[in-house]
């Protein structure tokens, strides 16, 4: 290696040497051919890592956080109180934002990007990707509509032509239902995609795409709290508490059931204080802590808010990071 | 091409050979637009062929790897010794579609400390105390293939030998076939971004041949030909390595395992699988995706209740 990429910074390597992880450290010492002790081969994965890095972290963040969103906005819209109908435009306007930012980060991550178009020529179910890059796609499409809709209805509102508002206002509904489904599908992809290998740790993680379901939930909600708070104040913020606070517990129990799933290889990839060092962030700082800043209101809410948006990151560097070799 | 000098016993008489058409276009047009979603439907099975590899008469010469490397026209890699094997090139990669492992077991005492048989008798008396294990490894071409029914392209095809093939103009290098095989065959290539694996040598069994690396086995430890008929020759070759003092042998792939499909190409070892870095009971990711897909939902319905429930 070149000196000019040893000092080269990889948030990656960074945040996994914080967490203990440690390849040379884990490599057995000794004479191999002796017999009854293990084969060369039987000390290493038999599997290839797949090149999972910063990218793929964030296009999992990236793509949870936009159909956590979308769920939640669809939700707040048409069980919520008024001010989340007003919300509505604001917050698909994000999602969409964000999935295009989770598209370019998908496309990026190809071996060959100029090829993405291949995977829009099948759809493969037995292929958790090909199922999730449809729903992207499908998603991605009738959010964008629905987006250009809500605004146009909002110009021609601004502009005094009423009955052309509250017409492009209802066709940008169904979109909007459409877009809700393929959100559900995207949310629901993401974690199978990881679980469905045979990749050390992940391959046994059965709770992973409900710890990654309510994760993106969770992640939904912190964007949208924020949305709300900084567009209609403190007010439609307080409503928001209480969905934060069940957020909160079903992430806390699916990633102790995820803990339970991946523990082995926890502790074989990353130290002991690495380990504990996670169980801190998601429990305390991602969990406790927002909860009890979340209690007096105002500020607390948006500190909450990114206190769980920043534990979403350590997450998934830690989960995706369980593949790594050693 | 049609030529009636062809002669079909001579496998070597390639020019006047009578080919099938590949991908007949209907009405011998092809609208653009039809193009871009067309998928020629998938060609008939000809016989499932397997290879079937013998570690006990296998001497570790390479000479397969060679072969491989010289017909795919693979570039050679970088050669390292690992410190605890003989093995120099790791594992199987995009460039090593064929990768010969090399497992030595010595008694703890190094040879060179213990005083020296004194007669050829005696040497020859003497119970060989090390053991060499050899494993030509490849991909398995599995019966049920989970980097196939993982591709989101398409690019991945079972082809009518019963082989897997990868169409490396189609892949667009998105490692879900990596990720998915639980033997580790296939990698993306640093270089071309697509994914890359043994073929089977898919062209050469077109043109009535058999794999480079079957060739060119000098010992024969690599045999290729109709599942069955392998299936029989394993058997049978167990079957003697067991009465003759070898109850350690064993067939890996050759029947299904608890959740795994059978192997199109499958090994007779002389240890546990594990050994020679082959997992002992593979498992096939798709088993568990209905129950990860049912989880998911399940969080997501309780999850959207409670908070609708909120308001």
């Amino acid at each position: 290696m070149r000196s000019s990429d040893a000092k080269k910074f990889d948030p990656q390597n960074a945040l996994h040497k914080a967490m203990g992880y440690s390849p040379d450290k884990k490599a057995p010492a000794g004479p191999f051919w002796v017999e009854g002790e293990k084969s060369p081969y039987q000390v290493h994965d038999i599997t290839h890592f797949p090149d999972w890095r910063n990218i793929i972290v964030w296009d999992a963040y990236f793509n949870n956080m936009t159909a956590g969103l979308m769920i939640i906005s669809v939700i707040c819209w048409a069980f919520g109180p008024v001010v989340f109908s007003r919300l509505m435009p604001f917050a698909l306007t994000l999602a969409l934002i964000l999935v295009c930012v989770d598209f370019v980060l998908l496309i990026c991550d190809l071996g060959d990007s100029w090829r993405f178009s291949h995977s829009m020529r099948v759809l493969h179910f037995t292929s958790p990707l090909s199922v999730g890059v449809w729903g992207l796609a499908c998603y991605a499409t009738c959010l964008g509509i629905a987006v250009v809709l809500y605004w146009l209805g909002i110009a021609s509102n601004s502009a005094g032509m009423h009955g052309l508002s509250r017409l492009l206002v209802l066709v940008a509904r169904p979109f909007t239902v459409l877009s809700f489904i393929g959100a559900v599908v995207v949310i629901c992809y993401k974690g199978v995609v990881f679980s469905c290998t045979s990749q050390p740790g992940v391959k046994k993680a059965r709770w992973l795409s409900p710890f990654m379901v309510a994760d993106a939930l969770l992640l939904g909600l912190a964007s949208y709290t924020i949305l709300a708070v900084f567009i209609f104040g403190m007010r439609a913020g307080m409503w928001l508490i209480l969905p934060l606070y069940i957020l909160l517990v079903a992430r806390c129990v699916s990633f102790g059931l995820i803990w339970l799933d991946v523990r082995a290889r926890a502790r074989k990839i990353y130290s002991k204080a690495g380990n504990t060092i996670t169980m801190l962030v998601v429990l305390a700082f991602g969990g406790a802590v927002p909860a009890i800043c979340a209690l007096p209101g105002a500020w607390g809410l948006l500190l909450a808010a990114l206190l769980v948006l920043l534990c979403g990151i350590w997450e998934r560097y830690w989960l995706i990071g369980l593949a790594r070799h050693c | 091409m049609k030529c009636n000098s062809h002669d079909p016993k001579n496998i070597f008489d390639l020019q006047n050979r009578e080919y099938p058409e590949d991908n007949p276009e209907p009405n011998g047009k092809m609208d653009p637009l039809y193009a871009l979603f067309e998928r020629y439907p998938a060609r008939e099975a000809v016989q499932e062929m397997a290879f079937f590899t013998d570690t006990s008469i296998c001497i570790g010469c390479k000479s397969c790897e060679v072969a491989c490397k010289q017909w795919n026209q693979l570039p050679v890699q970088e050669i390292r010794w690992s410190g605890n094997s003989y093995d120099n090139t790791y594992n199987l990669s995009a460039l090593n579609w064929r990768h010969v492992k090399f497992v030595e077991r010595f008694p703890a005492q190094n040879e060179i400390d213990k005083p020296g048989p004194r007669t050829v008798l005696e040497i020859l008396a003497e119970r060989p105390e090390g053991r060499w294990l050899f494993l030509s490894d490849q991909c398995k071409h599995c019966r049920q293939a989970p980097c196939h029914e993982a591709c989101p392209t398409g690019a991945i095809m079972r082809n009518e030998y019963g082989g897997i093939y990868y169409q490396t103009d189609i892949c667009m290098g998105c490692n879900m076939c990596v990720a998915a095989c639980p033997f580790g065959v296939p990698e993306v290539s640093p270089k071309s971004g697509h994914s890359m694996k043994c073929m089977h040598c898919y062209d050469r069994l077109r043109d009535g041949l058999t794999p480079a690396c079957q060739l060119a086995c000098p010992t024969g430890a690599i045999d290729f030909g109709p599942r069955e008929e392998m299936l029989a020759k394993a058997r049978a070759r167990l079957a003697w390595l067991l009465d003759n003092g070898h109850p350690e042998a064993r067939l890996y792939g050759a029947t299904e395992f608890e959740a795994y499909s059978g192997l199109n190409s499958f090994y007779l070892l002389m240890d546990s699988p594990d050994v020679y870095g082959l997992p002992n009971e593979p498992v096939r990711p798709l088993v568990h995706m209905a129950g990860d897909y049912l989880r998911g939902i399940a969080v997501l319905v309780l999850c959207g209740c409670a908070i609708a429930a909120c308001f």
